[in-house]
């Protein structure tokens, strides 16, 4: 209950919580560099974390030994003018495509790539 | 019933749990599950598809191959393209070799393949791998006595 009040009481100063989804977008071309690029909108003051990538069902870790050299995650996080109340928050993945037709994120069946990025906002 | 704030979910989505591991309070957790549909007969447009707002999200994704893939006219044992800039000849058979230009992307097979002029008057056989393991290699042959449209 104590947390509760405190997160309440850090609402109302601060303005509301939220992650607003954007847009994906997908370019695996022979140079592209950064595969999937995750565009969101997030509260203003809050504090985000991108969580590393995983399996599609969104619980397993992406299994090693490729876990560390199948993907590289980057962030960026811009503030406009135009929106008083949210930041913009770029999620940049870059994967290693010679990996990925072994992988267990490919379904070589169905031609389908399948993983999931988690964002939270976070109290410390 | 289906939960009005979750479009298509898979699972349920955390909201304000103690994180252990790393001493934090999460208030808000979106998942996004992403699907990349890769297409494979290189003539495919990239597009995303957006959902809706939720809070656990579907997102998906598509991908093409076609800057990997190039074709060209080849040498007639398939052991590559032919660069030299001969015309081919009237009834001369035409060896096309299709080939990727990544380690990234390797060609497994040819599944079809479309001539666009003078179709019927020529054939064509697919000599696959038995040239070179790095070509597919299409022999196109014209046929006698066949004008064109």
């Amino acid at each position: 209950m104590q947390l509760i009040l405190i997160l309440f009481t850090i609402n109302v100063i601060q303005g509301p919580w939220a992650i607003g989804f954007e847009k994906l977008d997908t370019n695996f071309d022979k140079n592209s560099d950064k595969e999937l690029t995750l565009i969101l909108k997030v509260s203003r003051n809050r504090t985000h974390k991108v969580l590393d990538l995983r399996m599609g069902d969104c619980k397993t870790p992406i299994p090693n030994p490729i876990s560390g050299d199948f993907f590289a995650t980057s962030e960026d996080r811009n503030s406009f003018d135009n929106d008083a109340t949210n930041d913009e928050l770029v999620v940049k993945i870059d994967m290693d495509k010679s990996m990925i037709a072994d992988s267990p994120m490919y379904n070589a069946e169905s031609k389908v790539l399948q993983v999931c990025q988690i964002v939270q906002l976070v109290v410390f | 019933m289906q939960n009005p704030r979750c479009y298509k979910c898979a699972r349920l989505f955390n909201w304000l749990y103690f994180d252990n591991s790393n001493n934090e309070v999460v208030v808000v957790e979106e998942r996004h599950e992403i699907d990349v549909t890769f297409k494979l007969d290189f003539d495919y447009t990239t597009s995303n598809v957006v959902l809706e707002a939720a809070t656990n999200k579907l997102l998906e994704g598509g991908a093409d191959v076609v800057s990997y893939v190039q074709a060209c006219k080849c040498k007639t044992d398939g052991s590559g393209c032919d660069e030299a800039e001969s015309k081919l000849l009237p009834n001369a058979e035409l060896h096309v070799c299709i080939y990727s230009t990544s380690a990234d992307v390797g060609i497994d097979y040819l599944d079809s393949m479309v001539r666009a002029r003078m179709s019927r008057c020529f054939r064509s056989v697919l000599l696959h791998s038995l040239l070179s393991p790095k070509f597919i290699v299409v022999l196109i042959i014209p046929l006698t006595g066949c004008h064109a449209d």
